[in-house]
């Protein structure tokens, strides 16, 4: 029995085919197909080359969700170190727009990983300086916060 | 390098990474709260610390805000804060009521360390109850090994009334396992050193049950590992 495949559009424009089952591992999609069934589904603020990765981290878990229903503790340290991998190889610009996209579709393990990704990027800063640097954020404290804030950070409270 | 502009997530997003990042570390959380007053609230948002798992996650700081965050988790909460405190008032300073119903609330609040404790706890001050209702065989072996094996110093320092129940339970219940002919008794000592490996899968659940408690007696640590309650104030 040949299986339902589903045709995803980037914001250029591009169409994605893919099988049903990969592309309902989004809780949104999952619900569009309900509602508009036989439809192309077009997803306007998604770029093709983010989609793209993103199809392919569905890919991947429904692979391993169907593998024979193995649940094994080595298959789950496999996707692991899958998804470690993958989101090594993304770039910080890309990774934001990864994780909007987990957030928009709502693909919470994909979520989780971008995230944690997030938190490691920060963990690998040397001090706040750094961390703002990175992240693009602005010191808006005032004098005496930042005195309250170093005297926190000094002694237990 | 480029950059990655945080604060334009959806704040419900920056809450997750947040919360990623005490999970990470606390050192790292402490960092991120001193970049600017959005990340401020969001590391001081109750939720990070109500659900912070103090058995799961790195929570020692060198005494760099160790008080504070046990502090935030417990006010906040925290159902392993509520179970080391639970375990320190009912095993360490005879605060029986305090204690058990502090390893309950960690117990209903779903963490599953005080589930087992609690139910082992009720069960040896309380034998008539049924207070393993709901749990495996399979369940109790597994979490009892982990909540047995985890970390905490000292299996010596319980209050009398655990010393004084342990001996009546060698004397008085462990007899029953080694003479019950549900399963071939292999060879080994008595009372409950290897009481573990005295008798294959297929014993029966009395024997299994008076297995489980007499390890619980054997292995089980008073202290948590963790400071010692009081001293977070």
């Amino acid at each position: 029995m040949s299986k339902k495949m589903i045709v995803l559009k980037s914001s250029e424009g591009v169409s994605f085919v893919v099988e049903e089952a990969v592309a309902r591992q989004s809780k949104i999609i999952s619900f569009l197909v309900e509602e508009f069934p036989d439809r192309e589904l077009p997803l306007t603020n998604m770029t093709s080359e983010i989609l793209r990765k993103t199809i392919e981290y569905c890919k991947k878990h429904v692979v391993e969700d169907d593998g024979g229903g193995d649940s094994s503790s080595s298959s789950s340290g496999d996707l692991k170190e899958w998804d470690v991998k993958f989101v090594a190889e993304i770039d910080q610009p890309r990774l934001m727009d990864l994780l909007m996209a987990a957030n928009y579709l709502d693909i919470p393990s994909l979520l989780d990983v971008t995230c944690q990704k997030v938190a490691d990027t920060i963990a690998a800063c040397n001090d706040e300086k750094e961390i703002r640097a990175t992240f693009n954020i602005e010191n808006d404290f005032t004098e005496e916060e930042v005195e309250a804030i170093r005297m926190e950070n000094q002694y237990p409270i | 390098m480029e950059q990655f502009p945080i604060l334009s997530l959806p704040p419900e997003v920056q809450g997750l990474v947040v919360k990623r990042v005490a999970h990470n570390s606390f050192v790292d959380l402490f960092r991120l709260r001193a970049t600017c007053k959005a990340m401020r609230s969001l590391a001081d948002d109750e939720d990070v610390y109500a659900s912070f798992d103090l058995f799961k996650y790195t929570w020692r700081l060198n005494g760099f805000r160790l008080r504070y965050l046990l502090r935030r988790c417990y006010a906040q909460g925290n159902p392993s804060t509520l179970y080391i405190k639970g375990v320190e008032y009912f095993y360490r300073r005879n605060m029986y009521v305090e204690g058990l119903d502090l390893m309950k609330r960690a117990a209903d609040a779903g963490f599953e360390r005080a589930s087992y404790t609690y139910a082992m706890t009720s069960k040896l001050w309380d034998d008539d109850g049924d207070h393993f209702r709901g749990f495996s065989r399979d369940y109790v072996a597994k979490i009892g090994l982990l909540v047995r094996s985890s970390a905490g110093s000292w299996n010596w320092d319980h209050n009398n009334y655990f010393q004084i129940r342990r001996h009546v339970f060698i004397s008085t219940v462990a007899p029953i396992f080694y003479s019950c002919p549900c399963s071939p008794l292999l060879e080994g000592h008595w009372a409950l050193w290897d009481i573990d490996n005295r008798k294959a899968e297929d014993m029966c659940n009395r024997c299994f049950w008076i297995k489980e408690v007499g390890l619980f007696q054997r292995d089980f640590k008073a202290s948590t590992g963790h400071p010692n309650f009081e001293t977070w104030h």
